[in-house]
Order: structure tokens, then sequence, then C-alpha cells
């Protein structure tokens, strides 16, 4: 690659050193992007990805090495240096103003004025000719940015960001893992354009599919290392996989096998059962069995009431029809801490906003559960804490310097394996995970998954919820399906993954 | 008559709905009305104004120049409620309004300057309200509503505080002259440090920029050096025992070397005091205290032997106040300063006691 | 992942939460040490410690009551703004239940006799104790009722006891300021054991304090709710309990630093006692490193730090002799001072030396 005439290169980084306290995150890393193409940078949890993103957008700053922009070498200060050398980023997170108009979004700061006031029907005609122009959409821009779907926002956002900076770098960081198929064609619409137009975009995600459809060249980096640089038509999808995760991925077809084992070990007892259970305007009533050693898998759509029934199920929400039994004892109280002592806990959907307690060590908030079941004086003793947290540090193969490290400090796969084990800690009967797997690894999905069947396998129950129904059809033993917040099947033995996907369509 | 027993028995009955009273007020988080102290006061009757000869009808009152006690409707705007002075100053308007029938509109401005303005605009634009009283909170910038006031034809007394404003925007100011008071304690303090070889002086000063802390520092600048009376330090007391307290005992780490502290006010006297005894010496004996207001803790002070002088600044302004807001009304002219009534206590009195029983503030 | 190679002992001193506050501290006494004579001279009067830096700390008592229970408020990602107010509360109930005499308008002389009796209580010091920290105690349930389940942002929810509080405890007296005569009172701001007592009454709030926090799983919920209180939820912890609590405690503690600073001077102060007290609490807690309006990780002990800090610093300023008005002009230059040294950037700049000095052989 060293070879390679230099001159079609916007972005050329070279030898990129960055450590944090107790952490080396990148370690001489080499990345280049051209112009006029889409560059997916890929790794696992932790590898540096973000990192990287951060060295180039000037959050920070790198230990050593240097970045040649356009052949000229520059050292970025700060995001806003970053964008007025023409280097864009659109987070997953998307920080514009739900509450203003699409228009204002696209203009704010530099509103078209009139007489001292705002014009605002240049400001609306403006911002719609630049998402014609730039996006080739053709939206309302008047009505506000939160009316519209997440794609929509990100693509106002890409707008804005191009609109004002005549950015010729767009870093795209995870900006399909909350789109629906259709949605992603959209943004993937969006991207062609620009790199017909010549702009050079960093593309990170964890859709392998949508690497292989979207991407020209793929740069794999592994704990701070630089793996490689590979044309994505060269690379096949098991050579991209063992390069992310460094070894050969056999896991997946363990997992084939742990299935079929502990469909063996369902015992049939009731743990868990619903009764034309339901809350108004939330999800109607429904029914739902599940047995020791099962794993129920809930599909459906975005929307479609699954996080809805877990709430429900979990407490969080209280039914106003419905008997909800568990264990054998019908449930009076709806509270997570009812739930908690009785043996039923949830994994939620949002890992960061409802998930891990971000400024606590990985053992405050692998204990803290099973401390909150134990109340406020039945304190769990320092060592007593170490020693569950180192427990389950090993089991689940938490990557964490410490059981005293800072949980946001560690990478999504990790948190969430965090999270779980909080939840494995109060010894539970039923667990409900929603999305457990959204954007972490390929590796560590692998390993949640195989995690899931072993749980079954000793005997617990569980809820299994996930966007992605490969996944839900591998891990479950009954695959429930949800449309328009209402359930409208139950599969269970060998499904056509079809028949699942029509009825998740409410074509059934 | 009651045994002592039932009475305590009443007390602590009425205590107990008293606390319930506050703690329902508490619970629907009500806000308090203002209070009224309790002491019966009952100021002098005022001697009645005769109608002036000349009527020079400046105001635009409807009754001029044959106003009533009763045609006046006076808006008064009190600092806040700091302490037992001003409280007894609240009180004096309050119940001489009764007395003579006029209407009195009160505001308490709550030490803040800002809701003071807003009072005095409301007041402005009160159609009834004919006089304002105002006990300024600040000296500087009242020109401009003054004007206003001015021009709405209302009668503006200062009462009080006097502040820096041309003479010819307020009809009259009425209290202490803080400056003569300053001086009135320079020479008491001379006496108390009549024979003593050194004459150091500490001095605790008021809320910077008040008007009574520049002009009763000033006072007593002016007239210390008769006596070769030195002042070796001086800081603010915020006219609070805790700071007047704290301030005393962090210069008495450093030094000893006192004779006499000057107190702005009897609160930061007190602080003073229990700094002083705290220190190992004797407040009225190693040290003298002079304070000024006179109010009850200091006579209390002063009957225990240690604090030495206090100079009176009178709270009970109401009856004057209203004296001279009718004399304005009907025409008639006043001198821009009517000085009240003020008197030196000092602990060698004999008759303190009496003079302390007499006392209604 | 490598680790990177550093001396794992300065980092961890410098990233204690306790650091800069003292290293704070250090600083501000390290320039009494070569700006005031006599500064650390501590003598022994009366078999007790006498000296600048006993005052420092028996000063900063009340603020250091009062930063005890807002740490923990604060930690839940809340403020109290009251604390003031209830300060002044439970001095009024506290002078009340001493000596209601004084608030009867007349009096049978046996009866008039009690009022400045330093042996006379009303009710035993015991019932004064427990009942006015009862009605401390309620003050803050009242904050955490509205906080936890109204769900009234802490801000505006405490601003209504901030500024209703100062009018209860004014009605709970009459609007008059109570003079305490009751002697074994005194003791409890002013007494001393070789130390202060107030010290020790800090030290015992201190103790239990850290026990709920830290020997309970109250602290770690305390945290947890603070930095993600739907997190929190989620995993069972019942968040509302949590801040009735937090708030209650801190009601508690400011009750206690009432009696504090009501035994201190010797008077119920209705309108003074406490006052900005609250933003005094709020900066110590700031100082030790409890991030305001986020919450989360807090120290108790930094906390205490960060309200000598605040004492030493105007102590300092009296040893020093700073001319009155220039008092808060240099406070506020000194806290920005403080404040800076907790800026991320600030704080990284220091890291980066102490790191570089390490790595030098």
């Amino acid at each position: 690659m060293a070879d390679k005439d230099t001159s079609d290169l916007l972005i050329s980084m070279r030898g990129i050193n960055k450590a944090f306290p107790g952490v080396q995150a990148l370690e001489n890393v080499d990345f280049d992007l051209r112009y006029g193409e889409i560059h997916a940078l890929m790794g696992g949890n932790g590898a540096g990805k973000s990192t990287l993103i951060k060295v180039l957008t000037g959050v920070e700053r790198p230990d050593s090495g240097k970045i040649l922009l356009l052949g000229k070498e520059v050292s970025v200060k700060s995001p806003q240096h970053a964008q007025s050398l023409g280097i864009s980023t659109v987070y997953q997170e998307i920080n514009l103003c739900p509450n203003l108009t699409v228009a204002e979004n696209i203009l704010i700061g530099r509103e078209p004025m009139k007489w001292g006031s705002i014009h605002w029907k240049k400001l609306n005609t403006q911002a719609k000719e630049i998402l014609l122009r730039i996006l080739g959409i053709d939206i309302d821009v008047t009505r506000t940015l939160g009316s519209y779907s997440v794609a929509i926002q990100q693509m106002v956002a890409i707008a804005r960001s191009l609109e004002i900076e005549f950015a010729k770098i767009l870093i795209l960081d995870e900006p399909t893992s909350s789109l629906s198929t259709h949605e992603t064609e959209q943004l993937f619409g969006v991207m062609r354009k620009l790199k017909s137009e010549g702009v050079g975009i960093i593309f990170i995600t964890h859709f392998i599919d949508q690497v292989y459809k979207i991407s020209d060249r793929i740069t794999v980096i592994r704990n701070g290392t630089l793996v490689g640089t590979f044309d994505t038509s060269t690379l096949s999808r098991m050579e991209l996989i063992t390069k992310m995760i460094g070894r050969s991925i056999t896991v997946l077809d363990e997992m084939l096998k742990t299935k079929a084992e502990t469909v063996k070990h369902i015992r049939g007892e009731n743990v868990l059962q619903a009764r034309e259970l339901g809350q108004t305007g939330e999800i109607e009533p429904f029914d739902l069995d599940l047995h020791a050693g099962e794993v129920v898998g809930l599909a459906g759509l975005m929307g479609s009431g699954r996080t809805e029934a877990a709430s429900l199920l979990f407490g969080l929400e209280t039914p106003d029809s419905g008997s909800l039994t568990i264990a054998g004892k019908r449930v009076e109280k709806f509270s997570p801490n009812a739930s908690i002592k009785r043996g039923l806990v949830l994994s939620p959907e949002d890992r960061k906003a409802a998930g891990i307690v971000d400024d606590l060590s990985v053992r405050e908030n692998i204990i803290l559960a099973m401390q909150a079941g134990q109340g406020w004086f039945k304190y769990i003793s320092r060592q007593k804490q170490e020693e569950i947290a180192d427990k389950y540090i090993h089991l689940l193969d938490i990557a964490t310097p410490s059981a005293d490290q800072i949980v946001k400090n560690l990478s999504g796969g990790n948190q969430q394996k965090v999270i779980l084990a909080r939840w494995l800690a109060t010894n539970p009967q039923v667990l409900i995970l929603d999305e457990p797997t959204r954007g972490i690894d390929v590796g560590t999905k692998a390993e949640i998954q195989k995690l899931v069947l072993s749980l079954a396998e000793d005997g617990k129950a569980c809820i299994f919820i996930s966007s992605e129904l490969e996944e839900v059809m591998r891990c479950s033993h009954r695959i429930a399906v949800l449309c328009d917040r209402k359930k409208v099947a139950e599969y269970s033995g060998e499904v056509d993954q079809n028949v699942i996907m029509h009825s998740m369509a409410g074509e059934l | 008559m009651k045994s002592p027993e039932g009475e305590r028995i009443m007390l602590r009955f009425k205590t107990l709905a008293y606390l319930l009273i506050v703690f329902s007020m508490l619970l629907t988080g009500c806000k308090t009305a203002t209070a009224v102290p309790p002491t019966a006061t009952k100021p002098p009757a005022p001697t009645a104004v005769p109608p002036t000869d000349v009527p020079l009808p400046k105001t635009g009152l409807a009754c001029t120049p044959n106003c009533k006690y009763s045609d006046l409707v006076v808006g008064f705007l009190q600092t806040g409620s700091e302490g037992g002075w001003r409280a007894a100053n609240t009180a004096s308007f309050k119940e001489t309004a009764e007395q003579l029938g006029l209407t009195l509109k009160f505001y308490d401005s709550q030490n803040d300057l800002a809701k003071q303005v807003a009072g005095f605009h409301q007041f402005i634009q009160d159609p009834e309200v004919n006089v304002i009283v105002l006990a300024a909170l600040e000296t500087t910038g009242w020109e401009d509503v003054l004007k206003e006031a001015q021009e709405a034809g209302k009668i503006v007394i200062l009462e009080d505080r006097r502040i820096d404003a041309p003479e010819d925007l307020y009809v009259t100011y009425i209290g202490s002259d803080f400056a003569e008071e300053g001086r009135k304690a320079a020479v008491e303090m001379c006496k108390l440090l009549e024979g003593s070889e050194k004459k150091v002086v500490w001095e605790l000063v008021g809320n910077v920029g008040s008007s009574a802390a520049k002009d009763r520092g000033q006072g007593f600048r002016e007239k210390m050096g008769e006596c070769g009376i030195t002042i070796a330090k001086s800081q603010t007391g915020n006219w609070s025992i805790t700071e007047g307290k704290q301030v005393t005992e962090a210069w008495l780490k450093e030094t000893q070397d006192v004779q006499g502290i000057f107190a702005q006010n009897d609160e930061m006297g007190l602080g003073a005091i229990e700094a002083i005894k705290e220190a190992g010496l004797k407040p009225g004996e190693d040290v003298k205290v002079l304070s000024f207001d006179a109010t009850a803790g200091a006579f209390k002070a002063m009957l225990a032997g240690e604090l030495s002088v206090t100079v009176e600044c009178n709270p009970l302004l109401a009856p004057q106040v209203y004296e001279a807001a009718l004399k304005a009304a009907n025409g008639g002219e006043l001198p821009k300063w009517v000085p009240s009534q003020e008197g030196v206590f000092s602990a060698d009195d004999p008759n303190l006691q009496q003079i302390a029983d007499g006392r209604k503030y | 992942m490598k680790q990177t190679k550093f001396s794992p002992s300065l980092r961890k001193i410098t990233e204690s939460k306790l650091f800069f506050p003292t290293l704070t501290l250090a600083l501000i006494l390290l320039f009494d040490l070569i700006t005031v004579p006599n500064f650390f001279s501590i003598q022994i009067r009366n078999g007790n410690l006498y000296g600048s830096l006993i005052d420092i700390f028996r000063n900063a008592s009340a603020v250091m009551l009062l930063s005890i229970g807002m740490t923990l408020v604060i930690a839940t990602g809340g403020v109290d703004l009251s604390v003031g107010a209830v300060m002044a509360i439970a001095a009024s109930v506290a002078a009340l239940l001493m000596n209601p005499y004084v608030l009867a308008t007349e009096l049978p002389p046996h009866l008039m006799k009690l009022i400045n009796d330093p042996q006379f209580t009303y009710q035993p010091l015991w019932i004064v104790i427990i009942v006015t920290l009862i009605v401390a105690t309620i003050c803050g349930l009242w904050n955490g009722l509205l906080v936890a389940y109204v769900r009234i942002q802490p801000m505006v929810a405490t601003l209504i006891l901030m500024i209703a509080g100062r009018g209860i405890a004014q009605l709970i007296t009459n609007g008059v300021r109570i003079q305490i005569f009751y002697e074994p009172y005194a003791f409890i701001g002013q007494g001393w054991k070789i130390l202060p007592f107030s010290l020790y009454l800090v030290a015992f709030v201190f103790v239990i304090a850290w026990i709920i926090t830290r020997r309970t799983a109250i602290g770690l919920f305390i945290e947890s709710v603070g930095i993600n209180f739907r997190s929190s939820y989620f995993s069972g912890i019942d968040e509302k309990k949590i801040k009735l609590l937090a708030y209650s405690f801190c009601g508690l503690c400011a009750g206690i630093a009432g009696l504090v600073a009501s035994s201190n001077i010797k008077t119920s102060d209705a309108y003074n006692i406490g006052m900005t007290l609250e933003l005094d609490a709020i900066l110590a807690v700031v100082i030790g490193g409890t991030v305001m309006g986020i919450g989360g990780r807090f120290s108790l002990l930094a906390s205490l730090i960060g309200a000598v800090v605040i004492q030493a610093i105007t102590t300092s300023m009296y040893a020093i002799g700073v001319q009155a008005f220039a008092l808060q002009a240099i406070k506020g230059l000194v806290v920005i001072f403080v404040i800076l040294l907790y800026s991320e950037q600030v704080r990284g700049f220091i890291r980066k030396l102490t790191v570089q000095k390490e790595a030098k052989p």
C-alpha cells in the first residue's frame, strides 16, 4: 500500500498512537481515505474505531503520529477546527434540535434575514432546495425534526453538515443501527450520490451485510492495532469476521448444537403465564407461556409492541386487563423491584439510558440489582462484592482492567455483558432480554447468544427480543410474533423464515 | 388569678396550637403575612398642625389646603425586617396610622433594591396614594423615580435613610443624622477612654455603602482626633451578630492591644462582646464597646456591664413623618431635614434600669 | 489492551476527591503562614485550645453540618436551597420552646423575672433539641416529597421553602428576635472541651452520615440514582425513597446547624440566621468535588474540607485586614481560583505535570 500514489488521498493518517490512563487505545495505526470512496472501518467493541475517529475529528489529540489532509500535514485542534477543514461527522445520536423545524435545523446560525428578523419564507425554500440538491429528498421542512423518522433526521444532519462546511470528508458513525431496511436503502442512496460527487465517506457499522453492499474498501482494527486495509471485493465474509475477532468462528456452529441439546432440558414446568394481559394504547391483550429451560423469541418490527410487552411483564407499567402469574403466584404489585424479588428481570433495550450506571464501577454495576433486592441495610460486604464481580467478569469474559474500572470506559459489548451479569447475580428464574446484542460486534454477539442458550440449559427461562430475525430464530425454541402492538402468531419447532416474516408484516 | 401550673399548661397548649398553625401553613406552602411585633406601642399624639397662611398647592391633592389626616393615603416602603429597630419603626408607622385615621399601605422591600424600586413604581401608579414614605436601601440612583413621583403629584418623604438626590425632588428627610451620631459616639468614646494610656479603637462597619455605615464612620473620624483615638482596624460585620463576632475574634488572635470597639450597630457590638469574653478579656473593663441603636439587647448588655454606651437612633419616627406629610399636603414649607429625637445611653447611668423598663422597643 | 507506564500511587492521590480541596486549603493556609503573624499559634486557655485555626474550624461548623446533608442531596442530582431558611426555623422553634414568655405582651412579675434567667427553660433541653430536629426533618421531608413524588425540579421545589421558610421562622417568634439566656443551650455553639463542642457535633454527624452511606447500601443507591435514575429504577432501586431520605437528612443537618448558629450568638434571629448559607453549603460540596446538577460520586469528607476552605478564606481576609469594601471581590477571586482547579482542562494540565515528573528517574 505504501507504494501507492498518494495524490488521490483525501486523508492519510500515519502511525497514530493514543493512550488513555491504563489503556493503549491506538498503537501505530495507519488509515487512508480516497476521493469518492466509501471506506468501512471495522473492528470489535473496544478495538479503537471510536478513538481513531476522535483523533481525526479533533476530540482527542494523538500522542504521536501525523495526519495529512490533501497531502499537507495538519493538526486537528477541535471538532470545530475539523469541520472548518472539511471533516464532518454524523453520530449515531443525532445532535440536532428535535423541537425545531427541519428548515431551522439546517440553517440555524445563518438564517436569511429581512429587516432585522428572520425571513421565514426564504428560510424554508432555501432548506428545501438544500435537501433536494444534496440528498435528493423532498419533505415538508416546516415540520419539526422530531416528527420525522430517525433516518430522515440522520439525513438532515448530513445535509446540515455538508451544506455548512462544504465537507469533502463525511464520517458516519453507526448511522444505520436504528434504521429500517427501507430507510437504510434511502441512506445508501444518499451515500452513493455523495460518493459520485467526490466526497470520501468513512462508514462505521456492525452490519456486515451493509458493508458488502456499499463499501469500496474495509479497514479492520483490533485491540488498538491495525489488522489491514482490504478491497471489499476481494475479502470474503468469513475472512473479515476472522480478522475482526482474531480467531476462526466456530462458536456459531457450537451454538446450534447447544440449542439442540437444550430442547431436551425443557422441563415443562410453567414459570410465567400471561392471560389476556394488556394495556390500552400500548399493547393489546395477549397470552404467553414460558417454561423452565425454554427460550421464547419475540419477533416483530420496531414499534410492533415487543418492548411494551416486555415492560408489562417486568412491571414497569401496570396492565389494565388480564392477569400475570409467575412461578404459580398471581402478580398483584407491578414494579421492577417486586419483579426482581419474584425472580423476573429485564435487560432493557436502551443500554445507555436504562441499563448501565455509567459513573459507577463494574463491580458496583454488577451487584446493583442484587443489593436492591436485599434492601438498604443488608449491605453486601466489599469482599463479597469483589467475589461476585470477579466471578461474572470471568464467566462472561468481560474485558476490563479491573472490577473497579468505571463502566463508561468499557466498550458497548462489555457494558452489555456487565448488565447481563447484574441480572444473573440476582439468580433470576426468568430473564427478559430486550435487544441484548444491539450495536455490539459479531464475536460478543455470538457469545451472548450462546450464553442465553446455556442459561436455558441450566433451567432458566428466557424471553429474547431482537430486531434481527435470524438471531431470534437461532436462539429461540419458540417464537411469538408481534405486529402493530398485537401478538399475531406463535411458532415452535422448525419454521421457515419467510413464514415469520409474513406474519411480522401482518399478512397472515 | 390562675395558678402558675394552669398558666403553664395554657401556654404549652398555645405553643402547640401555634406550631400546628405553622405546620399547616408549611404543608400548604402558602406565603406568610408580614409579622407585626407584639409590643403595644402608644406613640405620643402628634401636635396639631395649623394650616399655613400661604397656600402653595405644589401637589395635586384635592383637599389642599384643608387636608386632614383622614385624607392621606400613605405608601410606606420599608427596607425589610432585619432587626428590632426596624420592627419598632414599622410598628410605629402602623400604629400611628391607626390612631390618626389615615390609610397606610405598607410595602416590605425585603432588603431587595429591585423590589423596593418596583414598590415605588406601584405606589406612583396607585391613584389612591398621595404620600410616599421611603426608607431607602441605597443612597444613590433615585433621581428618575423621584422625578416620576413628582410628575404624578405624590409627596415624597424620606425616612431614616438619607439619599443622594437633588433636594427639590423630595419634601423632606426625617431621621437621624448619622454623621452627628458618629460625632456623638466619638465624644463618648473619648470619655470612656479618658485616662487610658493608649487609645486604640477597632471599627465594625455595617453594610458597606449604606449611608448609616458611611456617615457614622465619617462622623466618628471627624471627632476622634480630639482626644487622640486611632482606628487600628476596620472591617464590615454586615450588621450581624455572627459576623461582628467572627471579625473581632480574628483580630483578637492577632493582637489584644485594643481599648475600644466602635460597632456601628448593637448587634455587631454584641457579637464583639462575645468574642472579647472568649478571648479572656472583660468587655466594659479591658475593652470598652460602643454601639448604636439602643435596642433591648443593648440595654441588657449594658445592665450586665458589658456594653459601655449605645447611641440611640429613634425608630418611632411615624408621628413626625405623618405631621410633615400633612403639612406638605396643605402646601406648607418644610426644612429639608427634620432631625429625629436622639439620645446617648451609658452603662454608668444610675437610672439605667428604669430607662430600660420604660422603653418601648 | 496494554498498561501505560506510570506510578499508580501519585495518580491515585491526584485522582482522589480529597486531593483538590486539601490542596486548596493548604494553599490558603500557606498564604496565611507567610502574611499573618501568629496565625498558627495555638494556646491553651482554661484547658481549651485557642487560636485562629480553631476559629476557622469552629466558625465553619454550621456550613460543615449543612454540607454533609447537601452532599447527599446533590449526589442524587438535586439541590436544596432551603437549608438556610430551615436553620432559621430551627432556631426559632428552639428559642420558643425554651422561653415562650418572651412573646407575651404582659406578664405577671414572677414570670417576667424568668425571661432573662440563665437557668430557666420552659421545656427541658433534650425536648427542645428533639422537637427542633423533628421540625427540621419535616422541612426536609417536605422538600423530598415535592422533588421525588410531585416531581418538581429540585431548585424550584426547595426555592418554595427557601422563600417561605424565613417567613415561617419569623411567624413562629412573632417577628421578634428572641434572646436566649438559658446557659446550657449556649454550650452547643459556644461550649469547649479542649476543642469547641460544635466540632464534636460535626464529627458525630459526619460519622453517622458515613455509616449510613458507606456501611449500608444507601450510599451506593444515592450515587446510582444521581448518575442514572432510570437505570436505578430498572435495577429495582426505589429512587423516590432514596431522594426522600436524602432531603430529610439534609433538613435534619440544617436543623442541627440552626441549633449551633443560634446558640453561638445566643439569639434566635429569624432574619439573619443561615442567611445565604445555603450558597456556602453548595459551594462547599462543589469544592468537595461532587458535581452540581449531575450528582453521582460523592465524598462527605471532601465536602467538609470544602466548608473549611470557605471559612478559611473569610477568616484569612479578616486577619490580613482586607478593606471592607474589597472583601466580597477578593473572596470572589479566591473562589474563582478554587473552581478553576475543578475544570477538567486545568486538572488535565496538573495531571500531565505530575505524570511527567514521575517519568523522570
